[in-house]
């Protein structure tokens, strides 16, 4: 489940147009999503609140054999309208899942996002703080985002702990998003690390397309069925003196696809030979399975885990959508990240499921309940029959 | 005393590299890893190779039958090697990532992917230098601490041997790793291994690890003192085997117990010391042994005809110290005797009074103090000697060492005209433990050595003038001469025991000059560090007794005598130590005394 601070981070990207999917680093975020999720262990409470449009406060507890806390604050220069509390949100905008993707659309010309009053220029730039502060482990965490122009933006992130070495460290985030093509550079002062990421979208190029307004890019996007995307990666560290890179390829289905959304990523790394395979398809309305195959060729170690998601929605809601054909097209189309039009509120919870190679099962239950949002789940281990159930955690959250 | 450390049999036991392998790897697992290795450490291979460490003894600080306390310098430059076999992490990336806290990750997306490779790592050509502390007590198992880092190098030789800067990384981190195992972890490893061998399984382990040392080593059947020496030199040497806590052959005071003491015996004496503790009226009655109280009161009642009066009573106690007759009275006496001083400084606090009523009725009061009990024995033991027994050759260390110091008191009471000042001497001239010097004189100086020569010189300052010469032997540093495999063959020793012995008794001046120096010899060479923890540790509980005794300082002298006496058995232990160790001084002593040197030591 999303916390309350990432959900309101989301929504600082939506309220100022930036595409979080049209990052290298997000090329497999639906396998991610579905096989990497994180069962929560103990219980956790989350009581958050955004107080005004611009200021979010979130506490956190949390009680695993010893009794942890968080305090954390956030302030927008952007007035977040859209965030929702936990009794109206949308299950899938607090649940990380399966990632439809939208067309990439055409940046916003830097000339659109000046305001001039009287001769002067009074527009500013959006700029998100966020602070944290884990209370006994004494690791605080800090956040600047900031929308240097419509094509870019700058992420600084620190964190201060005395257990790491020089005290924390401190990342450096650049990143540029042309549509069409996207990258990132960054830095890290942890071992000076320098890093550079890049994503191409192949095919259609929005900043070519006709305006909007003209009734063509309608039927033009809608034609474009999938998108294939390639990106690549390097870092190299200067202070130990070693690197990595990668290359990765993505190709997803867009709402205008007429059959199953599925979204597949290859992704390689020539340096250690590891290749890594995804396939992501969702079959049917409420159901998404997804696998990854992993394969080094140096050491021939290989894996695979398996998952799946179920979504459960309200029994009428069901009925209801058995429409036609035609129908079914426009439910995919509806289901998409950011066609958040209508509400959808028949989600009444969704299962996440997954099983690796060496028959370790992780369940995760995430659903709402009243105005409170929670997500149970549980690591089994079926190699250790004296005791499978390796965690099982709660974790209740509570937004205003 | 001797000390016969055997490095090939302790290869040799095809039992022992599989035992250690599996301990070096139970150890090697147990601290947390670094991020770069990914799975198990395994052992595969381990060999001590053929080339011994050199051990030198700076310093013997206690010394009993189930106590050793003593500093070691331990050298190593063998052919030992070390094989281990674990799986790490090839990509740099992924360590980094996994140590960086997730808020600032960047979050690569494959560039981090995991690659584990199978890794065989060989270290070699170990150098160790170090400062080895060793602590034994029976009740609290064995401590082995290094003073300083004994790791200078080592060649860590892997597959990555051809990337540089995976060989220099592995070479840094396995160093970091084996300095860690060496003062942090194989302490505890030993000391928990040692209370395994001490606890319920005691006795086989022990049986079986001694009847290996004794099939290798004959030398070692010999005596109780040196088959615990041995074992002793096994567990520094196996600290220097990368770590390695293999086969601790704690053999000490097991053939001891059951060969010398009988079970009725040892009862008697358990129940003696419970009387002790719990003062409990009865004590039971023990054979050829002299109750402090009989000693006390005799010697206090006369005190110019002291002398001849303990040795009339305690020869007519039927003490006799010929061979191995005596040999179980003489166990007796040192295991009650390490009991009497470990339980600090009860003792003396009661005793005084004790014995000033004892003044009045002579060998009626049979105030039985277990802990002085084994003092008495041995002061009877050096009447009898005085007597004229002479004494015959006896197998093992320990008893020459108590039959010399019997020689020694008696020596030195004959030759002496005050008896009351004379008898504090020997005692004095045996112990060199700081502490128990100070006792004797009514003001403690901080330093202890100053404060106990000038003690000395003050009580002898009328007997005799050969006491001059002593403080000043001390000054050439014997220990550089020393060598660490210092087999002290006793049936080697016997000889020059009794020529030795022989010319003591004749001429106590030479037995006083030579005797003498030795003590002090390892305060003054070994460096404040060494001493400090040690010593200090060891002060404490008689600076306790030291207090109390000060008050009544004559009844109190004649407490330490007896105490002393009782100490003497285990110092002469590390005296013989020392005096191997300063065998070039000793010998232009010896020339000096018109002596010739013995025989055996120039062997050994």
């Amino acid at each position: 489940m999303l916390g309350f601070m990432d959900y309101v981070q989301k929504s600082f990207y939506r309220a100022t147009k930036w595409d979080e999917d049209n990052s290298y680093a997000n090329l497999n975020a639906t396998a991610r999503a579905l096989l990497d999720f994180q069962t929560p262990k103990g219980l956790k409470l989350n009581i958050s609140s955004l107080s005004s449009p611009n200021f979010a406060t979130s506490y956190g507890l949390a009680s695993l054999g010893v009794v942890d806390g968080s305090v954390s604050y956030l302030y927008s220069s952007r007035a977040l309208d859209n965030v929702l509390n936990s009794g109206d949100v949308e299950l899938k905008d607090a649940i990380f899942g399966y990632r439809d993707l939208k067309e990439i659309t055409k940046p916003d010309a830097p000339r659109d996002w000046e305001i001039w009053q009287g001769g002067v220029r009074v527009d500013r730039r959006d700029t998100l703080l966020y602070g944290r502060m884990y209370l006994p482990a004494s690791t605080l965490e800090a956040l600047y985002l900031r929308r240097l122009a419509p094509t870019r933006q700058l992420k600084i992130s620190a964190v201060s702990n005395s257990r790491l070495p020089n005290g924390g460290t401190i990342l450096a985030l650049l990143q540029q998003d042309n549509g069409k093509y996207s990258s990132e550079y960054l830095y890290s002062t942890d071992v000076a690390l320098i890093g550079i990421r890049g994503l191409y979208n192949f095919g259609f190029d929005p900043r070519k397309a006709l305006p909007h307004n003209s009734g063509n890019a309608a039927v033009d996007s809608r034609k474009i069925a999938g998108r294939f995307s390639a990106g690549a990666e390097v870092y190299w560290g200067l202070l130990n003196k070693s690197g990595g890179a990668s290359t990765g390829f993505r190709y997803t289905t867009l709402p205008s696809n007429t059959g199953s959304p599925l979204t597949m990523t290859l992704t390689v790394n020539p340096i250690i030979g590891h290749f890594q395979a995804t396939y992501a398809i969702k079959a049917g309305r409420g159901a998404v399975f997804c696998s990854r195959y992993d394969f080094n060729i140096y050491s021939y170690e290989s894996d695979l885990v398996l998952g799946c998601e179920i979504w459960r929605r309200k029994q009428q809601q069901q009925q209801q959508t058995t429409k036609s054909e035609t129908g079914a097209e426009e439910n995919w189309q509806s289901n998409g990240f950011t066609t958040g039009g209508e509400k959808e509120d028949d989600v009444t919870g969704v299962l996440k499921a997954r099983i690796t190679q060496n028959f370790n099962i992780g369940l995760l239950w995430e659903g709402r309940f009243k105005q409170l949002l929670f997500s149970i789940g549980s690591n089994i281990d079926l190699k250790r029959r004296d005791q499978p159930f390796r965690t099982v955690g709660v974790e209740i959250q509570y937004n205003s | 005393m001797a000390f016969n450390f055997n490095w090939h049999p302790l290869t040799a036991d095809p039992e022992f590299y599989s035992r250690a392998r599996d301990l070096l790897t139970a150890a090697l697992n147990k601290s947390p890893k670094p991020p770069i290795i990914v799975a198990d450490i395994l052992v595969t291979e381990l060999n001590l190779g053929t080339t011994p460490p050199d051990l030198e003894i700076l310093e013997i600080g206690d010394l009993a039958d189930d106590r050793f306390r003593g500093i070691f310098k331990m050298e190593y430059s063998g052919d030992a090697y070390l094989t281990l076999q674990t799986k790490v992490q090839a990509n740099p990336l992924n360590t980094y990532l996994s140590t960086a806290p997730s808020f600032t990750s960047p979050q690569p997306l494959a560039a981090s992917a995991p690659l584990t490779i199978p890794l065989q790592i060989t270290l070699s050509n170990f150098r160790l230098s170090g400062f080895v502390i060793l602590v034994f007590s029976k009740a609290k198992g064995v401590t082995l601490v290094f003073r300083n880092d004994p790791l200078e190098s080592l060649v860590v030789s892997s597959t990555f041997d051809s990337i540089p800067f995976i060989k220099d990384y592995l070479q840094k981190e396995i160093e970091k790793q084996l300095r860690n195992l060496f003062q942090e972890e194989l302490p505890a490893i030993i000391h928990k291994l040692s209370l395994r061998w001490w606890g319920q399984d005691y006795d086989s382990a022990s049986s079986n690890t001694l009847q290996s040392h004794t099939t290798q080593n004959p030398t070692l059947n010999s005596g109780p003192s040196l088959s615990a020496k041995s074992s002793f030199e096994n567990l520094s040497e196996q600290a220097e085997n990368g770590g390695s806590p293999q086969q601790q052959t704690f053999s000490f005071n097991n053939d001891l117990e059951s060969d010398t003491l009988s079970s009725k015996s040892s009862l008697r004496l358990a129940t003696l010391t419970d009387s002790q503790r719990t003062l409990s009226l009865f004590t039971p009655s023990i054979r050829e042994a002299i109750y402090r109280a009989w000693a006390t009161t005799s010697e206090r009642s006369d005190p110019t005809s002291t002398p001849s009066s303990t040795s009339g009573t305690h020869s007519s106690t039927t003490y006799s110290m010929d061979g191995n007759g005596a040999r179980p009275g003489l166990v007796a006496m040192a295991s009650s005797l390490s009991i009497s001083s470990s339980s600090g400084g009860l003792g003396p606090n009661g005793r005084p009074v004790t014995r000033s009523s004892a003044l009045g009725k002579k060998k009626k009061t049979r105030v039985v103090n277990l802990r002085r009990k084994k003092d008495t024995s041995t002061s009877d033991g050096d009447t009898s000697s005085i007597a004229g027994s002479s004494v015959p050759e006896s197998t093992t260390s320990m008893e020459v060492g108590y039959e010399e110091k019997e020689h020694v008191e008696a020596s030195e009471a004959i030759t002496s005209s005050i008896p009351e000042i004379k008898i504090p001497p020997p005692s004095l001239a045996i112990n060199d433990r700081r502490g128990e010097y100070v006792d004797v004189s009514p003001l403690r100086s901080p330093t202890g050595r100053e404060s106990f020569l000038a003690n000395r010189t003050v009580h002898h300052a009328g007997s005799d003038t050969k006491i001059p010469p002593t403080p000043s032997m001390p000054s050439p540093p014997p220990h550089q001469t020393s060598q660490q495999h210092i087999i002290y063959p006793s049936e080697k020793g016997m000889p020059f025991h009794s020529s030795e012995y022989s010319r003591e008794g004749s001429t106590p001046a030479s037995l006083f000059s030579g005797q003498y120096s030795p003590p002090c010899q390892p305060q003054q060479l070994s460096p404040g560090h060494h001493s400090s923890a040690s010593s200090v540790s060891m002060e404490n509980p008689f600076l306790e007794s030291r207090g109390r005794t000060g008050s009544s300082s004559s009844i109190a002298e004649k407490a330490w005598m007896m105490k002393m006496a009782g100490e003497m058995a285990r110092r002469w232990g590390e005296e013989r130590l020392r005096r191997e160790k300063a065998e070039e001084l000793l010998d232009e002593q010896r020339r000096r005394d018109g002596s010739s040197p013995p025989p055996a030591y120039h062997q050994s």
